[in-house]
């Protein structure tokens, strides 16, 4: 689990990562809280990585990098709100204002309704809480959006996923099917 | 940072507050919104002028700010008593109990964007039962300030939370689907001490008033003791 918060508010934590981390629990699969500040310090097996989302105001992590992390691993990798924002955007995305937060509509692709991640949910509500979002690279498939933008994403031949909206927020079944394609 | 907390005077505001102390936040001032209608949303409301005793005894300046609770007009009185506090402290962003409503979180988050402030919910989407632990073994003194769901009847009124409303609640929990933490509206609760106040509320005289399935602990008489 990657915080990306900023190290000023510490208590972020608290709001951001762990209620992913104790989804991941409740599967009885062991879970590490590392900051992305301290990335070096990282001496376990990784079967997969979570990037957390942060708070609305947060602007820290956007210009972190995540790139050392992700050539470090080929495990499945799931990027959530801002952790979307940085896996697409180290891809050549380019960050946009996209300014959404509550309840939103969020409805599958194509693309979505076959992927082995959200297949069989094809309209759902996301709890949005962001101020941007980035544009959507070649190399990335739109797998769900919302009114305004795309909302669920995956990157062409990876198990690396981007969820603007928070799936924590009543919608943990997308955690949950994250942790089983990191099982497998 | 300097923040404002949302004070209702149940426990989940001030243990957020207690939260963003130890983890090195200054509280600048406390926030109470003064609903006229019981059936509000947004804003807790059993004993809420008491919100005055508790920031005297912990020595944070309460602001205070009266609405007539009308659904989502009572957001404009909300975000009145944000601008003001945030220009009168100089505040950097506000910190509220919320633990699972989206409701009330988003309606606070969208009026601290356009107020340019950070939103802070410490206790947000929190393991309910360590929470409830915690605030005990941390030192807080919380009485059930109001019940709204079955099978809460007078006697829950006044009650401390404890280790015995732990076990109690733990019993009904499952059968009646109630939030640990009163999440779900089912339990309100009052907050007599928390480790940050320099004096202890004691409740001189109350009422129990209970009727049609609800009620709420009426404090007629409270003071501060050191």
């Amino acid at each position: 689990m990657l915080d990306i918060s900023n190290p000023v508010v510490p208590v972020l934590c608290d709001e951001f990562v762990s209620p992913v981390a104790r989804i991941i629990e409740q599967k009885g699969i062991s879970v590490k809280k590392i900051h992305i500040s301290d990335l070096i310090q990282i001496k376990h097996k990784v079967t997969g990585i979570i990037i957390c989302g942060t708070a609305l105001a947060d602007s820290w992590y956007k210009d972190k990098r995540i790139e050392p992390l992700v050539s470090r691993y080929n495990v499945p990798i799931l990027g959530i709100c801002a952790g979307m924002q940085m896996l697409l955007s180290e891809s050549g995305g380019v960050v946009i204002q996209s300014l959404e937060i509550g309840m939103i509509p969020v409805t599958l692709s194509c693309d979505g309704k076959e992927d082995i991640l959200t297949k069989g949910k094809d309209e759902f509500s996301g709890y949005a809480l962001h101020q941007y979002a980035t544009t959507i690279p070649e190399t990335w498939t739109v797998l769900a959006h919302s009114k305004n933008t795309a909302q669920i994403v995956r990157y062409s031949d990876k198990f690396w996923y981007g969820v603007l909206f928070h799936p924590e927020v009543r919608n943990e079944w997308i955690i949950e099917r994250f942790v089983d394609i990191t099982i497998k | 940072m300097k923040f404002g907390v949302l004070l209702s005077g149940g426990k989940d505001s001030l243990y957020a507050t207690w939260k963003i102390m130890q983890t090195g936040g200054e509280i600048a001032c406390f926030i109470t919104i003064n609903s006229q209608n019981a059936e509000s949303y947004m804003f807790h409301t059993p004993n809420i002028s008491l919100t005055r005793l508790q920031a005297k005894a912990s020595g944070i300046t309460l602001l205070e700010e009266k609405t007539q609770g009308v659904e989502e007009e009572e957001l404009d009185d909300l975000n009145n008593a944000i601008t003001r506090a945030a220009k009168e402290f100089h505040l950097d962003g506000i910190v509220t109990g919320a633990i699972q409503s989206v409701y009330q979180a988003s309606r606070i988050e969208r009026i601290c964007h356009q107020e340019g402030l950070w939103c802070i919910s410490p206790l947000w989407l929190c393991d309910q039962e360590s929470y409830i632990r915690s605030l005990i073994s941390d030192g807080f003194e919380v009485i059930i300030a109001g019940v709204y769901a079955d099978p809460f009847d007078a006697s829950w009124l006044g009650t401390w939370i404890d280790n015995s409303f732990i076990d109690r609640i733990s019993k009904i929990s499952g059968k009646y689907q109630i939030s640990l933490a009163g999440e779900g509206g089912e339990y309100e609760s009052f907050v007599c001490y928390a480790p940050f106040f320099k004096q202890r509320i004691i409740i001189k005289d109350a009422d129990k008033i209970f009727e049609h399935g609800a009620g709420y602990y009426h404090v007629k008489e409270a003071g501060l003791i050191s």
